[in-house]
């Protein structure tokens, strides 16, 4: 699915230049992931978040594809001691973004790829604590994301992006960010040279 | 936008981001289907096992003979050696007399221990704080197993008492039977299986009567407590293993009219059954009523534990 996601967004990309602008873009920051088998026992693995663009933009209107990490982490206590909970994930999916003048909106869908994990070494404890926490130690799901942020101009080319999204992961949890990033218009030069 | 309003705006999500708390603590056994509190109760009706949770509400059938009669399921006790509930098989045929444990984690039930030696009556028994397993066998003897499952003494005691009733562990290492005879109705023992105090439903006084014993168990201040039936069905108190004094006498035929074993809660609260009214009573440490639990799964209910 993914790969045919890449396939298709890339070809919506290259013949662009004719009608609309190409932007690309990265952003880093700061996570946190919840979900209701973790807030139950008042856990909340944080880390940071990053990840990059690269969309097509007409008017007010820009459609994105791209690629978030999740490294987070958490404090759990069970069976009287404290351990590590890694609650790791990465993104990719498409979102259309509604810019405006110092501000955007984002919404969009996601294939998440999820590697959860604990750090209890006796087997019999981990196994009981996997059941509690609804650990997924390796699975594929789908979401969605939206949320907005502010922009404003760098230089004729470049514009600075402070965001907050939510991305939804369909019935396991979700990942709330905070990020600054770059965004980058392509010039039509740089696009010419994918034309030959 | 100003950029000093970004700013702030960046700092009050990233603070709403970042809160922290600490964890809430969690225990494997969180997920058994056993758990602290639980109440696990024998009925000689329908010959099963089924535990209640704390309220008295029904959670699960654990043990259903499919041969009615021929089982009776009258010793109950929470294993903290094995980690599991231990109950006697107690065949009427005698061939399939058995120690038989329920695993906490899913009330998967195991044979423990059998041993040619056990094949009359099984009343009850009592893992003892040294790790001992005494079981009375016959009415009137005790058996003694070790932690290993290897039998002590031959029997241990002969003549443990006539017509016992029930067994139960005493924080001295010791144990308490009690009788339906009227004689010695109640003696404490030590390790050793020396008799160091005796107690009748007459003697101290007040006198109840001449009553027999249906169960005895030790609370966790060091109290005797045991269920008296006959003329007067009562729950009384004594105040410590010498059985010397009675702290009260709990009576009441409206809830208790045949009484059968006791239960302690981790509160101090004292179960009772009532093997008639096919209910639990459930008494303060005090002696006051509270209420009355698990009747409608009840049938002839002989035996209960609270897990601790």
């Amino acid at each position: 699915m993914r790969t045919t996601f890449l396939v298709v967004f890339f070809s919506i990309v290259l013949s662009a230049p004719a009608f609309a602008v190409v932007y690309i873009g990265g952003n880093y920051g700061l996570s946190a992931y919840s979900a209701q088998p973790l807030e139950k026992y008042r856990i909340h693995p944080k880390g940071t978040s990053y990840g990059g663009f690269l969309g097509v933009g007409k008017d007010f209107v820009g459609f994105e594809g791209f690629y978030q990490s999740f490294p987070t982490k958490g404090e759990i206590k069970h069976d009287g001691a404290s351990h590590d909970i890694t609650t790791n994930a990465t993104a990719i999916g498409g979102a259309l973004r509604f810019g405006f003048q110092s501000f955007y909106l984002r919404l969009g869908v996601a294939n998440f790829d999820l590697r959860q994990s604990l750090s209890i070494s006796d087997e019999a404890s981990r196994e009981a604590a996997d059941k509690i926490y609804e650990i997924k130690e390796k699975a594929r799901k789908n979401g969605v994301l939206f949320g907005g942020g502010i922009h404003g101009k760098l230089s004729e080319n470049f514009r600075y992006i402070v965001d907050y999204s939510r991305y939804q992961i369909t019935g396991v949890g979700e990942y709330d960010t905070i990020s600054i990033g770059l965004s980058f218009n392509l010039p039509e030069r740089f696009l010419a040279l994918g034309k030959f | 936008m100003n950029l000093v309003i970004q700013i702030l705006i960046l700092f009050i999500a990233t603070s709403c981001l970042l809160k922290d708390e600490s964890p809430i603590e969690t225990t494997s056994t969180s997920l058994d289907l056993i758990k602290s509190g639980d109440i696990i109760v024998s009925n000689l009706g329908n010959d099963s096992i089924v535990l209640l949770d704390e309220d008295g509400s029904f959670k699960e059938v654990l043990v259903d003979s499919p041969t009615d009669g021929t089982l009776i399921f009258n010793g109950l006790t929470y294993d903290s050696y094995t980690g599991s509930v231990l109950f006697l098989n107690d065949s009427t045929t005698g061939t399939l007399d058995a120690v038989r444990s329920i695993a906490l984690t899913d009330g998967s039930v195991s044979t423990y221990l059998t041993n040619s030696n056990l094949n009359g009556v099984l009343p009850g028994f009592a893992r003892l704080s040294g790790g001992d397993l005494v079981i009375i066998e016959g009415t009137t003897a005790a058996e003694m197993f070790n932690s290993d499952k290897i039998r002590q003494g031959a029997p241990f005691i002969s003549t443990l008492t006539t017509a016992a009733a029930d067994i139960q562990a005493l924080q001295s290492g010791g144990f308490v039977v009690c009788s339906s005879a009227t004689a010695n109705t109640v003696r404490t023992y030590n390790a050793a299986g020396v008799v160091q105090a005796t107690a009748t439903s007459a003697s101290p006084t007040p006198s109840l009567g001449a009553l027999a014993a249906t169960a005895c168990i030790q609370d966790s201040s060091g109290r005797i407590i045991v269920a008296y039936s006959g003329a007067t069905d009562a729950v009384r108190v004594y105040t410590s293993s010498t059985m010397a004094t009675v702290a009260w006498t709990f009576t009441d035929t409206n809830v208790l009219t045949t009484p059968g074993k006791l239960a302690i809660r981790p509160n101090g609260n004292i179960l009772v059954v009532d093997q008639a009214l096919n209910h639990i009573v459930e008494l303060t440490p005090d002696g006051a009523f509270v209420d009355l639990l698990g009747g409608a799964v009840l049938a002839t209910p002989l035996n209960l534990i609270v897990v601790p």
